[in-house]
Parts: C-alpha cells; structure tokens; sequence
C-alpha cells in the first residue's frame, strides 16, 4: 500500500542539545553545593571553617501534549492508503515537534547568561564574529570539559548573516558552506536551525515563555529534560453514544514532558536579545 | 472603504482582549521568574504598548 505524502516537517533539535530522562520519574532530584571560597593567608596553622550550603534542585514533569485524530472503518478498508499508519505518524511527529518547542523555551527561560546582539543580529554578516565570539567568552574560562561542545539555536530568518559570513571568509569557511550546503559549525560552535516562530512569547502548558525575538546559546547535554517512556500512542473504539457512534477507531499521539537547566549551570546558557 | 461602527466596535473588543491576554501572561512571568522579569520588564512593556496601538 502506498504512503501518504506527509505535511512539512520541523528539525527536532532539544535531544542534540540535551541529556534525555525517558523512565517513570516524575521528578528528578539533584541538590547542588554552593560554591566556597578559599582564603589565603600568612602562616599561622588556624583557620575559620563556615558551614557549607545545599540547596534542593528538581526537575518535575509537569506537562502533557497530545494530538488526536479519528480513522472511519470506510477510510480505512475504502482508502489506497494505510490512514492509521499514515495518521500516526504525524501525530507521533506534531507531538515530538510540540516537546521540543517546549524544552528549547524552558531552557531559554532557565538560563541565566544574557547577551544582545549587535543592530541587525545574525541577518548582518559582520555581526555573526562578533556575536559568536561574545557567547564563546561568556562560558570561557571554566575547568576542562565544564563548558566544552558549545551549541546556537538560531531560527530560520537568522541564517542570512550566516551564510554570507561563511562563504565570504576564505577557503576554508567557504568550501565548507558551500560543499555541505548548510550550516553546521562556527569557530566551534555547533549551530541548530529551527523554523522561525519556535522561540515564542506565549502559554506553553505550565510555562509563560516570553522568549520571541530571542534565541539561547549554551552547552551541550548540560540541561536535561524528561519525557517518560517517550512518545506513546494508541488506537481506541470510539463508544457509541445515543445517536452518537463512530465507525472506525480514535488514534491519539501523546507524551509527558519536563526540562531543567540545573542552578549551578544556568550561567553557561545564554538568552540572546536580537537587536 | 471606511469602516462601519459595528466593525470597529467587535475590532475594539477583539483588541482589548489581546491587550489584556498580554497583560495577564506578563503577570503570570512576574510570578514564574521574578529575575528575569527585571530584566525583561521594559522589552515585555514595549510590546505590550505596540499592541496597544495596533
């Protein structure tokens, strides 16, 4: 049986980016230490000692997304097509898509660096050296491996700078753009495109995201989010009411999601302003 | 074309509810991140009075 042609669909970046809890909890504890100073001082064999703080952290999976459909018995014998199979597969990915719009404005909205770009963000080539080398020294200077594999989601209006950037500055940066077609690497930084209007200023289930105009920087697989067994699905009967059957079964895609960006890391995400 | 009363009016009505959805998401993120409101503040006023023309 032949394939339905499916609607477009968007680049799933959050698990790149991410470490991902997919068992039962519903919350995951991870209590942080604050940091101490040490003190310097002249010989003299005594000290002072303070007490040494912990503060309780959580990741809590608060939020659900679903999408549902209904195949009729006469779609599904009549059809030239596998509906249910066909069906389901875009609800599975409208759901995946939903969690990692969730996931990316909960990071963006946790994150605690904050940088703006010069006038014209990243549509302005001269800007894109300028910017990436101001994300780079805002997580520099930490302990090796602390803020190694550096990652930019930008949206897809924001590539404009990139691609000229790239092409523009020599050989390397040039052959590169152009035999791989896109952009996947800047002066280090692993650069994710997701369709413009992912960063939102609206009501995501539990979360206000206040995040249009604004993308995040940060380190890879530092946050963590949680989606219990993942994406599930089923296909039920749908029960006949009093004058209110339905032939055919109802399909329903759904997932629990949480993400946390842990306290102690929040400083190594940057929320970049476009300006 | 100029428009007629009741169009304006069911615009107007429309408008104030947008305005005030707005309003009420940024009370919301004054509750949900308090920090980053303060930072936030004049960026989230400034598209709340863009709306407020429109």
């Amino acid at each position: 049986m032949s394939n339905l042609q499916q609607a477009l669909q968007n680049a799933l970046v959050a698990e790149k980016i991410c470490k991902v809890d997919n068992t039962d909890l519903k919350t995951i504890e991870n209590p942080y230490i604050t940091a101490t100073t040490a003190t310097i001082q002249a010989v003299a064999g005594t000290y002072t000692s303070s007490a040494m703080a912990v503060t309780d952290d959580a990741l809590s999976v608060d939020d659900e997304v679903f999408d549902a459909t209904h195949v009729y018995d006469f779609e599904s014998r009549t059809g030239n097509f596998d509906f249910m199979a066909n069906f389901l597969e875009e609800l599975i990915y409208r759901v995946s898509h939903k969690i990692d719009q969730f996931v990316l404005n909960k990071i963006l909205d946790l994150s605690t660096g904050a940088y703006t770009t010069p006038a014209g963000g990243f549509t302005t080539a001269a800007n894109i050296a300028v910017i990436v080398s101001n994300l780079l020294s805002k997580v520099a200077g930490f302990r090796s491996g602390v803020a190694s594999d550096p990652f930019l989601v930008i949206e897809s209006t924001d590539i404009v700078g990139f691609v000229q950037a790239q092409v523009a500055s020599g050989y390397s940066y040039a052959d590169a753009a152009l035999n791989n077609g896109f952009i996947g690497n800047y002066a280090g930084v692993k650069i994710y495109v997701i369709r413009t209007g992912t960063f939102v200023t609206a009501t995501l289930g539990t979360l206000t995201a206040t995040n249009s105009g604004h993308r995040l920087f940060g380190i890879s697989n530092l946050a963590l989010y949680a989606s219990p067994r993942g994406v599930q699905y089923k296909e039920v009967d749908v029960a006949a009411g009093s004058g209110t059957g339905r032939t055919g079964k109802e399909i329903v895609a759904y997932g629990l999601i949480g993400a946390k960006v842990w306290a102690p890391h929040a400083p190594l995400f940057v929320d970049i302003t476009l300006s | 074309m100029a428009k007629n009363k009741e169009v304006e009016e069911v615009e107007e009505v429309v408008k104030s509810q947008a305005v005030k959805d707005f309003e009420a998401l940024i009370e919301r993120y004054k509750i949900q991140n308090p920090l980053k409101y303060e930072i936030k503040k004049a960026e989230l006023e400034k598209q709340l009075v863009a709306l407020s023309a429109k």
